[in-house]
């Protein structure tokens, strides 16, 4: 009971700081309840036996996807956008929430009770299972990195190209 | 195992759709990528809880989830690239201003 409440806990925060981070206006405080809320999803993929997973989220979404908002912040200091809270959008989201809510405790609940687990690949099997089979799998991950450098590199040039303006050269005459 | 099933499934919906509301209304693209992530979180704990077993999680559902915290990632940094290069253009990160189609 004790362990269903810790899930319970940390489900809520989870939640809770994905709404923080929707609804603060500052950008750095969004994306630092940002990093809060990938590590808590960290803790609850341990809790769910799956500690790769957790090592994975914390490196890739707490680390390197916090630190390329960071980067983007940067070059963008000080002329950031700030909104204001729209009353309907949020009564729109209210609104489904409550009939998600309700869909969930008429029907789908009973639905999910019925789910029997099969038996998949135990614990003590699933490194074994990540890093031997996987090699299509890392190979194709290999090219979605390269793929993702040669199109970051390629938008984010500034020589010549599609679409880039040459400003005029202004010659010194008096020198 | 059927009882967390029963909390986590409609929590990471709950995610989803507080992702889709971010990408729906906010103005600011990053606000806009930082909702991608959001769902993207979600569906990653969709995942693992799907591959729920009684004897842990399954190491199928692990290496897709590990895939799409991949893709993820790769979607982070090809969205901000672009977001940056609008910057430089138009001096700005509203998406109501990014109407003029001229560079």
């Amino acid at each position: 009971m004790v362990d269903y409440l810790i899930h319970i806990v940390f489900l809520a925060l989870l939640i809770a700081l994905a709404f923080l981070v929707i609804e603060v206006k500052d950008l750095l405080r969004a994306l630092a309840l940002f990093i809060i809320m990938s590590s808590i999803l960290s803790v609850i993929f341990y809790f769910l036996n799956a500690p790769y997973i957790a090592v994975f989220q914390l490196a890739i979404y707490a680390g390197a996807i916090a630190v390329l908002f960071l980067a983007t912040l940067h070059t963008m200091r000080g002329r950031v956008l700030r909104e204001k809270l729209n009353l309907v959008t949020i009564l729109l989201l209210v609104g489904m929430l409550l009939a998600m809510v309700l869909a969930f405790s008429i029907n789908l609940v009973e639905a999910l009770r019925t789910i029997t687990p099969s038996q998949g690949y135990p614990l003590e099997e699933a490194p074994y299972f990540l890093w031997t089979y996987r090699g299509f799998d890392i190979i194709v991950q290999g090219f979605l990195l390269l793929a993702t450098v040669t199109a970051v590199t390629a938008i984010l040039r500034k020589k010549e190209g599609v679409g880039v303006i040459e400003e005029a050269v202004e010659e010194d005459v008096e020198k | 195992m059927n009882e967390l099933l029963q909390i986590y499934i409609p929590a990471s919906i709950l995610l989803i759709v507080m992702g889709l509301y971010c990408i729906a209304t906010k103005r600011d693209l990053i606000k806009i990528v930082l909702g991608i992530e959001i769902v993207t979180s979600g569906v990653n704990l969709n995942l693992i809880v799907m591959g729920l077993r009684s004897n842990g999680v399954d190491a199928l559902a692990q290496s897709i989830t590990l895939i799409s915290m991949t893709i993820g990632a790769c979607v982070a940094a090809i969205a901000l690239s672009i977001i940056i290069n609008v910057f430089r253009h138009y001096g700005t990160t509203d998406v109501r201003k990014l109407r003029r189609l001229r560079w």
